[in-house]
């Protein structure tokens, strides 16, 4: 049971007493005609505004709120917040004069709570200063400032090729089983471990409890929890929660984002999302378009994901980056909400079962992900030595198929294959092992520079690890010079090589000795 | 049959109810209406729409629920009470209900709007107010 101080709920309700007026105003009331699968249909209060709250008195004397969506001439479709069970047609429904507001600020870090702001981790009632609107226009064009501060993931692959800025949206889309939420959660368990004082709030709508659990009792582990705010929905949740948890997830994020810091936000994942508002939209008796979707599914998302921006300096600088998630059918980036999602953010991850199964984890396509940021949101570290790295890889892959014909290739044709074959075991990455800006720029040098070109293939991972090794023990001033970001001296770049070549040529001994 | 919208219906009625001077036949034929146009269903809301529409035209029915039966006193101030919040209303009726269950004070009830002073009405509120 949470510890509740008495003296603190007796001050409340002192002051609650004094609150409430002496003598009550009229309220306008309506009346619930019909009720059922979490859509009350009201008759009356004609005053009611789109998205405003209203309450409905239940049996047992207790309110349900809902929000109405659906206002016609006739009656009004409010979407119930809670269980439909307690509510008979003919009870009041009032109208309250305020949309949907969650409460925000520092005081929900370290929580888990649901898309009404109500604690779900047992950890007492959640006190915040302020409240902020779940539905709220995005920042004006004036407002905004360019993408230009990197957001390390901590996996080499997307930081290399596929980097992501503060204030960027970058969507991760693949098939089910393809690591989607692992490269989210590495990413907010690299916020942590680079101590970049980013806060994470991941979104979980209609997921698995126990996913979402152990979600929660990994990012205890890692001590990530502590920058990290949960919005949980499960699948047994009504869809109107699930609905509203991404929209409750930016608001809590704006709240950063506009008091000059710098929040990241996961919604896992919007597929679940468009769902669950298809199933509002068929039960509040909107027409039915393309896949039965509503005909502003695009809205739905468009509008989220347009609150996520990096704002002017007039503004306070602070950022909200956002990775939604889509999950395809099938590898199909052309269905409805994928395509419409693509054409929203600023880029997206293309997680591929195939390379998955053969062990390329995390299984990025590199030839369908890109970051329409670019180059702007890349730390000068890993930039210099990224550049080649998504060519080398593509000419890679149209030479695959040849790999197997090994000895009639030219010697051109062998080295481009040998050197794809290598960075493609280098770009592996265990999951929760971010790298920082150092042990990824160190070991990408070492791979373009040719040093790892004599190490076998299935010895790469561990040639890095012991490059990684020698450096941190012989070399920790220089590598923490370089993880600050800048491009790399020559010093520390001669430094780096040199270590690399040792490493190396222990590895090809230990091959030539088999 | 030209349908006739809930609207447009209540239009008729509200003027009817004003004009007619037996109430048990206009209730036969409003009946007989519904019936034959098969909207038997929209009554209460109808009756609401009347309400309402009445209620625009200066004549404002209130019930007042209670846990003991009202005085002629406390009618009177009920009365002076509407007259203040309807300016525009000339002709006040007023339909009592007595209810136990709302423990004390009263809750007077318009077409659409509501004023709760019985005790459960302002129980509600703290609760609100504390949560």
């Amino acid at each position: 049971m949470a510890d509740i101080s008495i003296k603190e709920l007796s001050s409340d309700i002192r002051k609650a007493i004094d609150e409430l007026k002496t003598q009550g105003d009229f309220e306008t009331v309506g009346v619930v005609t019909r009720v059922g699968d979490g859509i009350a249909w009201i008759y009356g209060l004609s005053d009611c505004g789109f998205n405003e709250m209203i309450e409905i008195d239940a049996e047992d004397g207790t309110t349900v709120t809902a929000f109405a969506l659906n206002l016609m001439e006739d009656e009004i479709g409010a979407v119930l917040l809670g269980n439909d069970i307690k509510i008979k047609a003919g009870t009041n429904a009032r109208l309250t004069g305020k949309v949907l507001e969650v409460p925000v600020g520092p005081e929900l870090v370290g929580r888990v709570i649901d898309p009404l702001g109500r604690p779900l981790d047992d950890k007492g009632p959640i006190k915040t200063k302020q409240t902020g609107l779940v539905e709220r226009p995005a920042p004006g064009v004036l407002d905004r400032k360019g993408v230009h501060e990197p957001l390390m993931t901590g996996i080499m692959a997307i930081d290399a090729m596929v980097p992501i800025g503060r204030g960027q949206r970058e969507l991760i889309i693949g098939d089910r089983q393809t690591g989607k939420t692992a490269v989210a959660i590495d990413t907010m368990i690299n916020q942590h471990q680079q101590e970049t004082g980013v806060i994470n709030i991941y979104v979980a709508v209609g997921q698995k409890l126990s996913k979402v659990a152990r979600l929660i009792e990994r990012l205890k582990r890692e001590g990530v929890m502590d920058q990290t705010i949960v919005i949980a929905t499960s699948a047994s949740d009504p869809a109107s929660l699930q609905y509203l948890a991404p929209y409750t997830g930016t608001a809590i994020g704006e709240y950063f984002r506009d008091n000059s810091q710098h929040a990241l936000i996961i919604y896992d994942d919007l597929s679940k999302h468009a769902v669950a508002y298809r199933q509002m939209s068929l039960l509040l008796r909107r027409p039915p378009g393309r896949e039965a979707y509503p005909g502003d599914v695009f809205y739905l998302h468009s509008r989220l994901l347009e609150r996520s921006a990096k704002l002017s300096d007039e503004k306070g600088a602070g950022s909200l980056t956002a990775l939604p998630i889509i999950e395809t059918q099938a590898g199909d980036i052309s269905a409805y909400i994928p395509t419409n999602v693509i054409s929203i953010t600023d880029g997206q991850i293309f997680m591929e079962t195939t390379l998955f199964y053969q062990g390329i984890r995390p299984a990025i396509s590199v030839g369908l992900s890109v970051s329409r940021v670019g180059g702007s949101a890349q730390t000068k570290a890993v930039k210099s030595v990224a550049g080649n790295l998504r060519l080398s890889l593509a000419q890679f892959r149209e030479l695959a198929a040849f790999s197997q014909f090994s000895t009639d290739l030219d010697e051109e044709t062998k080295a481009r294959i040998n050197r794809g074959q290598r960075l493609t075991e280098l770009l592996k990455q265990p999951q929760y092992s971010p790298l920082s800006v150092w042990e990824q720029t160190a070991s990408l040098m070492a791979a373009n520079e040719g040093v790892f070109d004599t190490v076998p293939v299935d010895q790469i991972k561990q040639a890095q690890d012991a490059l990684l090794k020698r450096l941190r023990s012989d070399a920790k001033k220089e590598m923490g010079v370089l993880n600050k970001g800048d491009k790399p001296t020559d010093e520390i770049k001669n430094t780096i090589l040199k270590v690399a070549k040792d490493v190396a040529k222990t590895y090809e001994v230990k091959e030539s000795l088999k | 049959m030209r349908t006739i919208t809930r609207g447009e219906l209540a239009n008729v009625l509200a003027t009817l109810v004003s004009e007619t001077k037996d109430q048990s036949t206009l209730a036969k034929r409003i009946a007989a209406f519904l019936v034959e146009t098969h909207q038997t269903r929209e009554l209460e809301q109808l009756m609401r729409d009347v309400r309402s529409l009445r209620e625009k035209q200066g004549q404002v029915e209130a019930t007042i629920t209670s846990a003991f039966p009202l005085s002629s006193d406390a009618k009177r101030q009920i009365e002076d009470l509407l007259a203040n919040h309807y300016p525009s209303g000339s002709t006040f009726i007023i339909n009592e209900e007595v209810n136990p269950e709302v423990l004390s004070g009263i809750k007077i009830k318009s077409s659409e709007k509501q004023l709760d002073e019985t005790a459960r009405g302002k129980l509600r509120r703290l609760t609100k107010a504390v949560v």
